[in-house]
């Protein structure tokens, strides 16, 4: 049994970039994505403490990075309560 | 948690990368676009606010290692026809941010990418750079990576599952993806857990409550005419 859990931003959050780009203002565009890419880190970092050991994420390499990171530093700081960092393995296509 | 490796200052900078597990520096060509990147120590960066303001401003992203105590200067996914332009900018932003020391070590550095061009056969591969960094990272947090479902499957049958996903790889990633849930699924019929798939996508109810209704999820008009403008699509679909 399976339950799908999409942890992007909402679709009319992602326009919100279209709106910037249609703009051209290239400054607001790279805002967003910093934006976006933040809030997918901590939505992942989420599912991560509340399904420890039943979860598989689907995400784009970036993201993957960026939560790596984000859980070096959490590591770092002692705030890792919750997450099985021992528990994760990662697959990405060589 | 990974032990913190004490460097010295006398350490050459081959040597302190190595220490960190990460390499100073990564140029490389894949089906994403061309990626490059320079990682300076922070007692080489004159001023940490400057450089990353500089950095910012030339285009690359800038980032801080506070652990390990580097700077990372990168840029991803350009051009390859802006290539030759985005080294000299690289070069010139770290000549500009770097103290003394570094500036003769960067005169040495060889800014020629490390990876070969991808061709029509080589759809599978991930932005070179980017796979370099995983790697570092998981090296760092004892974290296994491991490249099929194959591998996968020789690891705890109940391990948190991160896919890294290029977006693009609509020929292996839908058989990879669905291997490993079936993995998942024969673990989850010996714990009787429910498997969480967290999915890159929208979040708004509409989707979650399509998204978890087999009945509607592949004949929803609004979902498919999503789809179809998404690169994601065709891999969903595959």
């Amino acid at each position: 049994m399976f339950e799908i859990k999409p942890f992007d931003v909402t679709y009319s959050e992602s326009l919100e970039k279209l709106s910037y780009a249609v703009k051209g203002d290239k400054e607001k565009e790279k805002e967003y994505d910093k934006r976006r890419n933040s809030q997918i880190v901590k939505n992942i970092l989420d599912l991560l403490k509340a399904y420890g050991d039943n979860l598989v994420v689907y995400t784009g390499t970036f993201h993957v990075i960026d939560l790596l990171t984000e859980l070096k530093e959490l590591m770092k700081s002692g705030n890792i309560d919750g997450i099985k960092i021992d528990n994760i393995v990662v697959v990405a296509i060589k | 948690m990974p032990e913190l490796i004490n460097t010295k200052r006398s350490d050459p900078y081959e040597e302190y990368f190595k220490k960190i597990g990460t390499n100073e520096f990564f140029h490389s060509f894949a089906k994403g676009g061309v990626a490059i990147g320079l990682r300076i120590p922070i007692k080489e960066v004159k001023d940490i606010g400057f450089a990353i303001k500089k950095a910012n401003e030339a285009g690359f992203n800038a980032r801080v290692d506070d652990v390990y105590g580097y700077l990372e200067i990168a840029k991803y996914g350009y051009r390859k026809e802006d290539d030759q332009k985005v080294v000299e900018e690289l070069k010139k932003l770290a000549k500009e941010i770097s103290k003394e020391d570094y500036l003769e070590h960067i005169e040495k550095l060889n800014f020629q990418t490390n990876q070969k061009s991808p061709n029509a056969n080589n759809q599978n591969e991930l932005v070179g750079a980017a796979f370099n960094e995983l790697e570092a990272l998981c090296e760092v947090l004892n974290i296994p990576i491991v490249s099929s479902a194959e591998k996968l499957k020789k690891l705890n049958p109940d391990s948190t599952v991160i896919f890294a996903s290029e977006h693009g790889n609509s020929e292996t990633e839908p058989y990879m993806i669905k291997e490993i849930l079936n993995q998942k699924l024969n673990s989850s019929i010996n714990n009787g857990k429910k498997i969480i798939l967290g999915f890159e996508f929208y979040s708004d109810k509409y989707f979650v409550d399509l998204l978890n209704d087999p009945k509607r999820n592949l004949n929803d008009d609004t979902f498919n005419e999503l789809l179809a403008l998404m690169l994601l699509g065709k891999l969903l679909l595959g």
